[in-house]
C-alpha cells in the first residue's frame, strides 16, 4: 500500500481529530496532484502550508516542522529523530525561527511523516507559505533575570489562535510574529518582525500583581534584502486585547497588502506605504468591526499550564563533582562560561546545548530526550540562535549534565560566541542560494576556534551570521560581522563572493542593521574576519561594540584597511577562488524561483481546489457506503465553492456571513452562476439531517460535482 | 494478510553498515571524512539519474556526516559507534524478503569496496573486524523490536548463513529499543584474519 494511502489505518493514537483530518486532506491532495488533477502552482502553495518546501535538488523536499516558541517535550524530540532518520538524512536542523527542518525528503513519504509528528502533538501546518509562520519567543521566557514577565502563555495563545485562522489565509506573503520578555536583550528579536510584542506592565490599572500585563506592539519590521525596523504601533496593549489586535492586523494585511509583486508584498511595505498613523487607523477600525470571538480569551484559563518548573522530585540522577582531570576540567570550565547561566530562580541554571550550524543527529536527539527526562523533564526549547536550551537544571547537577551531554558529543563550548556562526542552508538545499553559506560557516567556525579568537574575552561575544543570498534567512543584517552571497564574473569564470555587512546588532530586540561594505571573495572571508577582529581590538574604546567602532571609523577607512582582501584575483592566478567552500566542483550560478512565499494563489482558486477535493471525498464516502458522510461532504463542497466565489466580492469565511443569503443575489440573480445548479446548493442547505438512502446520496454527490464545476466555469467567465 | 506480513512482503527500507577503522585524533579523522566528499561527488556525476546530491554534515560528531543521497538508496559515512560505511535502501526491491536482504547486502559490500579502493580514500581506512550490521530503517512497518525479530529472523538468518556458513554466526541487537531494528552479525568462532569484503561478497 502506498504511504499516502495510509491515512485510514489504526495508527493515529495521540493525534488530535483536527490534525488527523488535516493530514487526511493533505494525503488526498497529494494523491490528486500526482494524478495530474491539481495544477502545480495550486498544489505548491497547498504543500507549503503543510511545511513541505521544494529543494534546489529535483524531486526532494525540505520538511519544516513548526515548534511554537521552540518548546519541546522529550517524546517530541524522539519523534523528530525518528522521522529525520527514516525519511531524511538522519539530521535535524534548528532554524533561526525555532523550527526544525529536515532535508531530502521524498514527497511520497510526507503524509506518514506528518502523521508520526501529529501523534506527539507536533504540527507542520503553516510552517511555510503565505501564512502566519512559527510564532517565536525568547527561549529564556519564565527563567530570565531581566524579563518583565513570562511571555510564554501569550505567545502560545497567539500561535494557536492564528493557526489556520480564516483571516490569515489570503496574505500576499508570509507573516511573522515574535515575543520578547524585555526590551534590552537580543533573545526575542521583536523589532524585525511583522508584529513584535515586548512585555510591559502598566501600573495603576488595578491589575494586581504590580499592575496590568500587556505589550509594546511593534509592526512592519522585517529583514529580507532591505531590512525594515518595526515601528511602534502602541506602547501598551493590554494582554487581553492582543489577539483581536493581531487578528485585525492580519485582516488589514490580507485586504490591502500587495498581491502581485512578491518583492513588495511583506507587511513592512504596507506599513510604509500607508504610514504608521494610516495603518494604525485602519487596524483600529477593523478591531471595532470584529465580531466577538471566545478564542480571544479562551487561553486565559490555560495560561498556568505553561508555567514550567523543575522536574518533579528532582533529577533522576545524583549530583556529581566537577571533573578533576586537567583536560576535562578545562573543557568543563569553558563550557560553563558559554553554556551555563543562572536562572532568575535561585539554585537553577539554564544550559545551552551548542549545535554546530544548528544541526543535531538522530542519535543525539534521542540522547537529548533521555538527558531531558533525567534532568529537566519537559523544559527543552529551541533558540533563534539555532541551539537548544535545557532549563531548570539544579546547580548541583550541572557537572552531571555536562558528562551526559559530553557522552553524546553535545558538550561543545562556544554557544552564543564568536564561533557560533549562524547560517542559512544556502546552496546546500535552497533554490535561491547563490553561495555555500553553510560551507563557509563550517570553515569559519573551525578557523575561529583553531586560532583561539573565540577565547579572547574581548571578541568572544562578536556575532557572525551569513546568508547564501540577499534574503537574509541567516540574519546577516543584525550581526556584528555579516555576509550574504553573491557572485562576480572574471571572463568566462564566475567566483563566489559575499557582500560584507558590518556593525549590525541583535541587542535590544534587533536594534541596528549593519552597513554594507562591498563584495569580498568567499575564499578571503576567514582572513577578513581575522583582520576585522584585529581592527576591532585596536580601535574599540571602553564598552564599545562592533557597531560603534564601525560607525566611528567609517566605511572608507574600513575598506582601506581591508585593502587587497576585497579584491578578486584573476582565475589563472588563483583558480581556487572560483570554487565555493566545501564544494568539489567549480562554482556555477544556478538560482531558481524560491518558494519562500509560495506562488500567490488567489483565495478563490485555493478554495475552488478545496471544493474539488471535498467532492472527491464525498465520492469516497459514497463508495464505502457512508451515506450521511457522503451527503455532508457534498454539501461542504458546494458551500466551499460558493464561498470561493464570494471572496471575489470581498467576503471572507471568517466574516460569518450567510453563504446562501449572499450567494443568491450576487451570483445567481446576477446571472453569473447557472441557476439550476445553484438550486442544488440551496436545496441541500435547507435539507434536514434525516437518514438518506443510497440513491439520494448518489444524487447529492452528483449535484455537488456539477455545482463545483459550475463554480470553476463562473470564475473563468469572471476573469475573461 | 496481516499488516506485519504485508510489511515483510514489501520490505524495502533495508539498511547495512560496514564498520571501518578510523584514524585516531580529531584532525586526521576530520580529514578522512572530508576525503569522501569528492569521491561521492564523482559517483553522483557518473550517474546523475540515480543520485540526488552529496549532503555535507561533516561538522557533526555523530550520525551520517557525509552522504550521497540517491533515488533508490543512500550511502554515507556514519560516525555513530562503530563508525562505518552505511547503505540505506529506500525503494525498488523485488523478490522474497530473503532475496531483498541479500541484494541489499550485496550492493552495500560492492559500494563499500569501491569506496575503499578509490585512490582518494585515506589509506588508514579498512573494514573493522569481521562484523556487519543489517537492519530496517522503518519503525512504521516494524514498530516493536520483538515483532521485528520474529518477522525478520528468517531473512536475516538466511543472509548470515550465506555470509558465515550455516549457524556459524551470532547476532546482537542494539541496547536502545528506540534504535532502528537490526542485527550485528559476527562469525563463530571469530576468524583471524577476518574475511575480506570481497570474500564475503563472493558468498552472496
Amino acid at each position: 500500500m502506498a504511504p499516502e494511502a495510509r491515512v485510514d489505518d489504526d495508527r493515529w493514537e495521540g493525534a488530535s481529530p483536527e490534525a488527523r483530518r488535516d493530514i487526511e486532506v493533505y494525503a488526498i491532495e497529494l494523491g490528486r496532484w500526482r494524478e495530474g488533477k491539481i495544477p502545480d502552482a495550486v498544489f505548491t502553495e497547498f504543500r507549503l502550508r503543510h511545511g513541505v518546501y521544494g529543494q534546489r535538488q529535483d524531486g526532494v523536499q525540505m520538511q519544516r516542522i513548526k515548534i511554537p516558541l521552540g518548546i519541546l517535550r522529550p517524546e517530541q524530540l524522539e519523534a523528530v529523530a525518528d522521522v529525520a532518520e527514516e525519511y531524511a538524512l538522519g539530521v535535524a536542523h534548528v532554524t533561526t525561527r525555532q523550527d526544525f527542518q529536515i532535508h531530502f525528503v521524498d514527497i511520497r513519504d510526507t503524509p506518514e511523516l506528518h502523521r508520526r509528528l501529529a501523534k506527539v502533538g507536533v504540527t507542520t501546518r503553516e510552517a511555510c507559505g503565505n501564512t502566519v509562520r512559527n510564532v517565536t519567543g525568547c527561549p529564556l521566557a519564565g527563567v530570565c533575570r531581566t524579563e518583565t514577565f513570562d511571555v510564554t502563555p501569550y505567545a502560545r495563545a497567539t500561535a494557536y489562535f492564528l493557526l489556520k485562522h480564516p483571516d490569515a489565509q489570503s496574505f500576499g506573503r508570509k507573516f511573522k510574529i515574535a515575543f520578547s520578555g524585555c526590551a534590552g536583550e537580543a533573545c526575542g528579536l521583536a523589532l524585525m518582525h511583522d508584529i513584535g510584542c515586548v512585555a510591559r506592565v502598566r501600573a495603576g490599572d488595578g491589575g494586581g500583581d504590580g499592575g496590568t500585563r500587556g505589550f509594546e506592539v511593534w509592526v512592519g519590521g522585517g529583514l529580507g534584502a532591505i531590512p525594515y525596523r518595526a515601528k511602534l504601533f502602541s506602547d501598551f496593549v493590554p494582554a487581553g486585547e492582543l489577539l483581536p489586535l493581531c487578528q485585525a492586523i492580519a485582516r488589514v494585511f490580507a485586504r490591502l497588502g500587495e498581491k502581485k509583486a512578491r518583492s513588495k508584498a511583506r507587511m513592512k511595505f504596507l506599513v510604509d506605504k500607508l504610514g504608521l498613523d494610516g495603518f494604525r487607523a485602519l487596524v483600529l477600525e477593523e478591531v471595532a468591526k470584529l465580531p466577538p470571538d471566545e478564542g480571544w480569551t479562551a487561553w486565559v484559563g490555560d495560561a498556568d499550564r505553561f508555567e514550567d518548573g523543575p522536574l518533579g522530585g528532582g533529577p533522576r540522577t545524583p549530583p556529581e563533582p566537577e571533573p578533576a582531570g586537567a583536560g576535562d576540567a578545562q573543557r568543563f570550565r569553558l563550557w560553563c562560561q558559554t553554556s551555563v547561566a543562572p536562572q532568575r530562580q535561585p539554585g537553577f541554571a539554564v544550559v545551552t546545548v551548542f549545535l554546530p550550524l544548528g544541526d543535531i543527529s538522530a542519535r543525539q536527539l534521542r540522547g537529548l530526550a533521555d538527558v531531558a527526562r533525567r534532568f529537566v523533564g519537559d523544559n527543552v526549547r529551541l533558540s533563534v540562535t539555532q541551539n537548544m536550551l535545557l532549563r531548570w537544571v539544579p546547580d548541583a547537577h550541572v557537572a552531571a549534565l555536562w558528562r551526559a551531554l559530553d557522552a553524546l558529543g553535545l558538550a561543545g563550548a562556544g554557544a552564543h560566541g564568536f564561533a557560533d556562526v549562524t547560517a542559512c542552508p544556502g546552496t546546500d538545499s535552497c533554490k535561491l542560494g547563490i553561495t555555500s553559506s553553510r560551507g563557509l560557516a563550517a570553515v569559519l567556525a573551525e578557523d575561529v576556534r583553531a586560532s583561539g579568537l573565540d577565547r579572547d574575552p574581548a571578541l568572544a561575544s562578536l556575532s557572525v551570521k551569513m546568508s547564501g543570498c540577499p534574503n537574509s534567512c541567516g540574519q546577516h543584517h543584525i550581526a556584528d560581522i555579516g555576509f550574504f552571497g553573491s557572485s562576480l564574473r572574471r571572463g568566462a569564470a564566475v567566483a563566489p563572493v559575499f557582500q560584507l555587512v558590518l556593525g549590525g546588532s541583535a541587542a535590544a530586540n534587533a536594534e541596528a542593521f549593519g552597513l554594507g561594505m562591498g563584495k569580498v571573495p568567499a575564499k578571503n572571508v576567514p582572513a577578513i574576519v581575522h583582520k576585522l577582529s584585529a581592527l576591532y581590538l585596536q580601535h574599540r574604546r571602553d564598552g564599545e561594540r562592533m557597531k560603534d567602532v564601525v560607525s566611528r571609523l567609517g566605511k572608507q577607512r574600513l575598506k582601506d584597511e581591508l585593502g587587497s582582501l576585497m579584491e578578486l584575483p584573476e582565475p589563472a592566478a588563483a583558480p581556487d577562488f572560483f570554487t565555493d567552500w566545501r564544494q568539489p566542483r567549480p562554482f556555477h550560478l544556478k538560482v531558481e524561483a524560491g518558494e519562500c512565499a509560495g506562488e500567490l494563489i488567489p483565495q478563490v482558486e485555493f478554495l475552488l481546489t478545496a471544493a474539488d477535493r471535498q467532492t472527491f471525498e464525498a465520492g469516497l464516502h459514497l463508495e464505502a457506503g457512508r451515506l450521511d458522510e457522503a451527503r455532508a461532504a457534498a454539501f461542504a463542497a458546494m458551500k466551499t465553492a460558493a464561498d470561493a466565489l464570494l471572496t471575489t466580492h470581498g467576503l471572507n469565511l471568517s466574516d460569518h456571513f450567510d453563504t446562501v443569503a449572499e450567494f443568491r443575489p450576487r451570483f445567481v440573480d446576477a446571472g453569473l452562476f447557472y441557476a439550476p445548479y445553484a438550486d442544488y446548493f440551496f436545496k441541500a442547505a435547507a435539507a434536514t439531517s434525516a437518514p438518506i438512502d443510497a440513491e439520494h446520496a448518489h444524487q447529492c454527490v452528483e449535484e455537488a460535482t456539477l455545482f463545483v464545476e459550475e463554480g470553476h466555469v463562473a470564475y473563468s467567465r469572471m476573469r475573461s | 494478510m496481516s499488516a506485519h506480513a504485508e510489511a515483510l512482503a514489501d520490505l524495502q527500507k533495508i539498511a547495512v553498515k560496514v564498520p571501518l577503522s578510523w584514524p585516531a585524533g580529531d584532525a586526521p579523522r576530520r580529514a578522512a571524512v572530508d576525503a569522501f566528499i569528492p569521491i561521492l561527488a564523482a559517483w553522483r556525476d557518473e550517474a546523475p539519474a540515480d543520485y540526488v546530491d552529496v549532503a555535507d554534515n561533516a561538522h557533526l560528531s555523530s550520525g551520517l556526516v557525509v552522504q550521497l543521497v540517491g533515488r533508490r538508496f543512500t550511502v554515507g559515512l556514519d560516525l555513530d559507534a562503530p563508525a562505518g560505511f552505511a547503505y540505506l535502501h529506500k525503494r525498488g526491491l523485488e523478490g522474497t524478503p530473503a532475496e531483498r536482504v541479500r541484494a541489499v547486502m550485496r550492493a552495500a559490500l560492492t559500494l563499500a569496496m569501491r569506496l575503499l579502493r578509490d585512490p582518494a580514500c585515506p589509506p588508514e581506512l579498512a573494514p573493522a573486524g569481521d562484523v556487519l550490521w543489517v537492519g530496517v530503517n522503518d519503525r512504521v512497518a516494524f514498530p516493536v523490536p520483538e515483532a521485528a525479530e520474529a518477522l525478520l529472523a528468517d531473512p536475516f538468518g538466511a543472509l548470515a548463513d550465506l555470509l558465515y556458513g550455516a549457524g556459524a554466526w551470532r547476532r546482537e541487537r542494539e541496547a536502545d529499543p528506540r534504535a532502528r531494528f537490526g542485527w550485528w552479525l559476527r562469525p563463530v568462532p571469530p576468524r583471524i584474519p577476518p574475511a575480506p569484503l570481497d570474500a564475503l561478497l563472493a558468498r552472496l
